[in-house]
């Protein structure tokens, strides 16, 4: 049973995806997702060393000091490591991979100086040899939707922006 | 000895482990087995092997316990005081760790370091692992909850997708070959057939002749075999099915003690003369260097000044195979090989048995089995019975290793410990 909220703790208001400003959000992971809602990629930058952490996180990853500010982060980079993924994870499988269609995911250098784990589109899966490492890539987002439970049990389903990456 | 930062001297004095295995639910009901049977045959392994008749529960004063997720695999957590229980070490202190693959090995070093400390003369390091109740998905989801599950899962990260990255890295940066990896796996093979103990005790080509027996197929030899999609698919390139490790039911321990106290078990223990741990970002993108692995390196320095010793004084090695890539990389963490020849030192050979540094003589966690907890206490029950001269068969060295190593990892390289023994 959920406890009743005590009388002097208000409620936090529900923030929509769509209201959601870079000033208004701690720097936490669910930030990051929402902000990949929004098509956008958001970093925290560090006010004290420049650093530009990607994830966002209030502890920077350089200098651990906790002064950070937003800043979209340019999705540029280039493929460091990837595989092709024949047995996928039961979320890739739910979005219609199969050892007949793998999906390629790799690590991506962006050229702000942080990395990141990205799914790697408009490649040629089926034949990896032909993907090379040091490709120019761009962020791209993917429209999709995921499946939840919510606090009663119920599965649910939501929109949800998939961080991917193609070709420059 | 001048034992570094280690106040005294720490013993390995007995090891056991049960036949690593398929023991599901699914399976036939007289081959069942759960954690706690598993870990009983273990037990009962060790003190049969065992070269002085000692009361362990009488001895033994705490378990560490190394298990990666009993909690998702089997619905049961708190597992070491049950563990405790099931060998008669109740009400002592029992404890589990868990840093995923390394879960075992971090076991043994907290236990070493436990003795070491004067805290306790005599404790028992273990681990135990049951992965096949879940489906292929759901144990490919639970082991990717070793990854970062914010940052790496929900991009379609997968365990052998991560070593998959680490090996098209090496492949690019080093001109390491498909075929070197494939070879990882021969030879673990070769040497898994030897060990009675292993989970599939068979070489690959035993496995090729029994598919062209059962009529599968037909393949000129081996490197037809492992490029056939039908026998030997893909899982994540360029990692096949017969470059990753098992999906295992295990169970090993070792009792550790103190020199003193060593003789009462067994008048030629093992020392522990180096210990090494290391950590790193769990997700793989955050690292600098994706061809190899800074916790390795790191234990390896630590473990190589306390023993005095070098790369090269190693006589036998288990190292983490958890893919065939895995193994590669280790050789070259571990400094037996400099950065990018791992893979041309196993198409020379030099890792086979009875060649330059033996690697995996107990077939690895690619033949003998990979339950994730107990992997590296496996490999430790490797080294003891290596270094004693009781290896089974024909996998035993010829020259009795004075100096061992055992390597393991934990994910795509978050957590290492390596640990040097000697006779």
């Amino acid at each position: 049973m959920a406890q009743k909220p005590k009388p002097d703790k208000i409620e936090k208001p529900v923030v929509k995806p769509a209201a959601v400003k870079p000033a208004e959000r701690p720097f936490t992971v669910q930030s990051y997702v929402e902000f990949l809602n929004q098509k956008k990629l958001m970093g925290a930058k560090c006010k004290d060393c420049g650093h530009i952490n990607l994830p966002p996180r209030i502890v920077c990853a350089k200098c651990y000091k906790g002064n950070m500010e937003w800043v979209e982060v340019p999705g540029k980079g280039k493929l460091a490591s990837f595989s092709t993924i024949y047995i996928g994870s039961s979320f890739m499988n739910a979005k219609g991979y199969s050892p007949k269609k793998p999906y390629c995911f790799g690590t991506v250098d962006l050229d702000a100086g942080v990395s990141i784990s990205g799914h790697v589109k408009g490649v040629n899966e089926l034949d990896a040899d032909s993907i090379k490492i040091g490709t120019r890539l761009k962020v791209a987002y993917e429209d999709g939707k995921e499946t939840f439970i919510d606090r009663s049990g119920n599965k649910q389903e939501r929109p949800k922006v998939f961080l991917t990456f193609i070709p420059e | 000895m001048n034992l570094g930062k280690l106040a005294r001297e720490v013993a390995l004095v007995a090891v056991g482990m049960c036949k690593f295995g398929n023991y599901s639910k699914y399976g036939p009901p007289e081959q069942i087995k759960t954690s706690r049977d598993l870990w009983m045959e273990a037990y009962l392994d060790m003190i049969q092997h065992m070269e002085k008749k000692v009361n362990v529960q009488q001895e033994a004063e705490a378990l560490f316990l190394g298990n990666f997720s009993s909690d998702l695999f089997e619905q049961q957590g708190h597992l070491a005081p049950l563990m405790a229980e099931v060998i008669g070490l109740n009400p002592k202190p029992a404890m589990r760790l868990e840093d995923a693959c390394v879960s075992g090995g971090v076991a043994f070093r907290t236990a070493v370091i436990a003795v070491a400390s004067g805290m306790y003369d005599t404790v028992i390091a273990g681990g135990v692992e049951k992965m096949t109740d879940l489906t292929t998905a759901g144990v490919t989801d639970t082991l990717a909850a070793a990854a970062d599950g914010a940052f790496e899962f929900p991009y379609g990260a997968t365990f052998p997708g991560l070593y998959a990255n680490i090996a098209t890295a090496h492949m690019a940066k080093f001109g390491t070959t498909m075929r070197q990896l494939r070879l990882v796996a021969i030879k673990n093979h070769n040497n898994g057939k030897l060990n009675p103990r292993a989970q599939m005790p068979l070489t690959l080509e035993d496995i090729m002749n029994k598919n062209i027996q059962k009529g599968v197929g037909n393949w000129k030899d081996i490197w037809e075999y492992l490029d056939d999609d039908k026998v030997n698919p893909w899982v994540a390139y360029p990692l096949r099915l017969n470059d990753c490790s098992l999906v295992t039911d295990g169970a090993a321990m070792a009792i550790i003690t103190t020199k003193e106290k060593a003789k009462q078990f067994t008048d030629t223990p093992l020392y522990i003369i180096g210990t090494g741990q290391g950590s790193d970002t769990l997700a793989l993108h955050d690292r600098p260097d994706r061809t190899h692995l800074r916790a390795a390196q790191v234990a390896a320095k630590e473990a190589f000044k306390m023993a005095k010793l070098e790369p090269k004084n190693i006589q036998v090695a288990e190292v983490h195979d958890c893919f065939t890539i895995a193994e590669i990389v280790a050789t070259e963490d571990v400094g037996f090989f400099k950065p990018g020849e791992g893979g041309k030192a196993v198409e020379e050979g030099l890792t086979e048995l009875n060649s330059q540094i033996p690697i995996n003589t107990s077939g690895g966690l690619k033949s003998k089995g990979h339950p994730i907890g107990a992997s590296g206490i496996g490999q430790i029950v490797e080294v003891f019975k290596q270094m004693r001269g009781e290896a089974e068969g024909k996998r035993q060295l010829k020259n009795i290793p004075e100096i061992g190593l055992a390597h393991n990892v934990g994910g795509s390289g978050g957590s290492c410990t390596i640990h040097i023994f000697k006779r």
